[in-house]
């Protein structure tokens, strides 16, 4: 599974792209970087399943981000004003309590 | 029965004391008389009872029980103090009248405020030590709802993150972004100039970068102008473990860094931060330079420390709450100290769940 341009596996997939269809790139905090190809009606929370399957990750503990505003679940590409190749910013759960 | 016989005594002896005993038996009885209008006239008037009722009222309310008096004087000690006499030129000269006066003013004013101080401290509500029983209701109610979602704005709080707010339990992100979203909800109600960034931005600016985090774009999408703000509020996440919380004062040019933990001169850091912060952003929004040459990094030590390893989440909510509110931390110090947080987790949960903050009576 591979990154620009290639559809992915799990996030809904056209393999043509159109109007309806853009690629957006999830950048983690490190620096790594995948790409999804959704559709601009899809609700996101696919999206981040998607995201957490591919890394492997528990979805409850990730969080992704539009210009610094969490994404809710049921947002869509549409909502948010999304254009292709815009950068969704995925960070982790943070707990605290204590040093 | 001692006290009768001396009476007797001095009824039958003296006739200079049996003089002055009756002046105190007509002044007593004076009072009587005094004692009972008193009485009755309030009662007329506060009770507003129909004429007809009213005497009625008070035959039941049998006013008129005084007793004989000298069965009211047995007890009565007599005074035996005798004031000394000094001739008038031996008397110590009185100080000049305005100095008196200046003197007596003075004191009454210092006593005026000092009874004004202390009846406003007792009128002043104390933070209550567990919510009242209707809330407490709510509260067992959305602990036990296993659907439970709260979202309010961008922010969204799931029923295992509510758990967080049971005692002795960390908080997480969900808790303190909500808590975030409330504070920047009641403060564009309020029309207070404030934002609270959500805990991810510090993260981001801190690990990746102003540029690299394209942090510009985070702020033009809240169409915010930080520099006309009075104040803009920062959760911080230290190392996955510890909540603390920074202000950038604007109206005050300081930086202040809130910390319940002793601060293992972490602060340091988010001062440096936090300035870079602010001159990119001006940068970049302004397209000038930002003068940070009078502003001061403002930490206080000996703030309010949690007694526990579980409650600076809850800290960090409070200060950014009391802060949002208007109460200026440094100077007038904190409402709440560390025995007063499981009290806040219990008002956190209510707050969440209804999705607004609640009245603080006793803030101010």
């Amino acid at each position: 599974m591979s990154d620009a341009g290639s559809p992915s596996n799990a996030a809904e997939v056209k393999p043509k792209a159109d109007d309806n269809t853009l690629n957006i790139k999830i950048r983690a905090t490190d620096g790594s970087e995948v790409f999804f190809k959704i559709k601009k009606t899809t609700k996101l929370n696919k999206l981040k399943n998607a995201y957490a399957d591919r890394v492997g990750q528990d979805p409850g503990a990730i969080r992704l981000l539009f210009d610094g505003q969490r994404i809710l679940d049921n947002a869509t590409a549409d909502d948010l004003d999304m254009e292709d190749g815009d950068v969704v910013d995925v960070l982790l759960e943070q707990v605290g309590g204590s040093c | 029965m001692l006290q009768r016989h001396k009476e007797q005594a001095i009824l039958s002896g003296d006739p200079h004391v049996a003089k002055s005993f009756s002046r105190v038996q007509a002044a007593y009885q004076q009072d009587l008389t005094k004692t009972s209008r008193h009485a009755t006239r309030p009662f007329a008037t506060h009770v507003g009872l129909p004429p007809a009722d009213l005497s009625a009222a008070l035959g039941s309310l049998n006013l008129d029980n005084r007793k004989p008096l000298d069965e009211t004087l047995q007890g009565r000690p007599v005074s035996k103090s005798i004031p000394k006499v000094v001739k008038r030129d031996q008397r110590p000269a009185a100080p000049p009248l305005d100095v008196v006066k200046g003197h007596v003013y003075t004191q009454l004013r210092e006593q005026d405020r000092e009874a004004e101080r202390q009846v406003r401290e007792r009128l002043q509500p104390r933070i209550p030590k567990d919510v009242t029983d209707d809330q407490a209701a709510i509260i067992e109610k959305r602990l036990r709802d296993h659907a439970f979602e709260a979202i309010l704005g961008t922010a969204t709080l799931s029923a295992s993150s509510l758990q967080r707010l049971r005692p002795n339990t960390w908080l997480n992100d969900e808790v303190m972004n909500f808590y975030a979203e409330m504070i920047n909800t009641r403060a564009k109600l309020d029309k207070r100039p404030l934002h609270c960034m959500n805990t991810f931005f510090f993260e981001k600016l801190s690990s990746v970068g102003y540029t690299e985090a394209k942090l510009a774009r985070w702020t033009k999408r809240l169409k915010l102008d930080i520099f006309a703000l009075d104040k803009l509020l920062i959760p911080i996440n230290h190392d996955n473990s510890h909540w603390v919380c920074a202000v950038i004062n604007f109206k005050q040019r300081r930086i202040e860094y809130y910390d319940s933990l002793t601060d293992p001169d972490r602060r340091y850091k988010v001062f440096k931060t936090l300035r870079g912060y602010l001159e990119s952003e001006h940068k970049e929004k302004k397209g000038s330079p930002f003068d940070l040459s009078n502003w001061r990094d403002q930490f206080d030590p000996n703030t309010p420390k949690q007694n526990n390893f579980t409650d600076c989440g809850v800290f960090a909510c409070q200060t950014l709450e009391s802060t949002a509110r208007g109460r200026d931390l440094i100077k007038e110090k904190f409402e709440f100290n560390g025995n007063d947080m499981a009290f806040f987790r219990r008002l956190m949960l209510v707050e969440i769940a209804s999705g607004e903050l609640g009245k603080r009576p006793w803030g101010t």
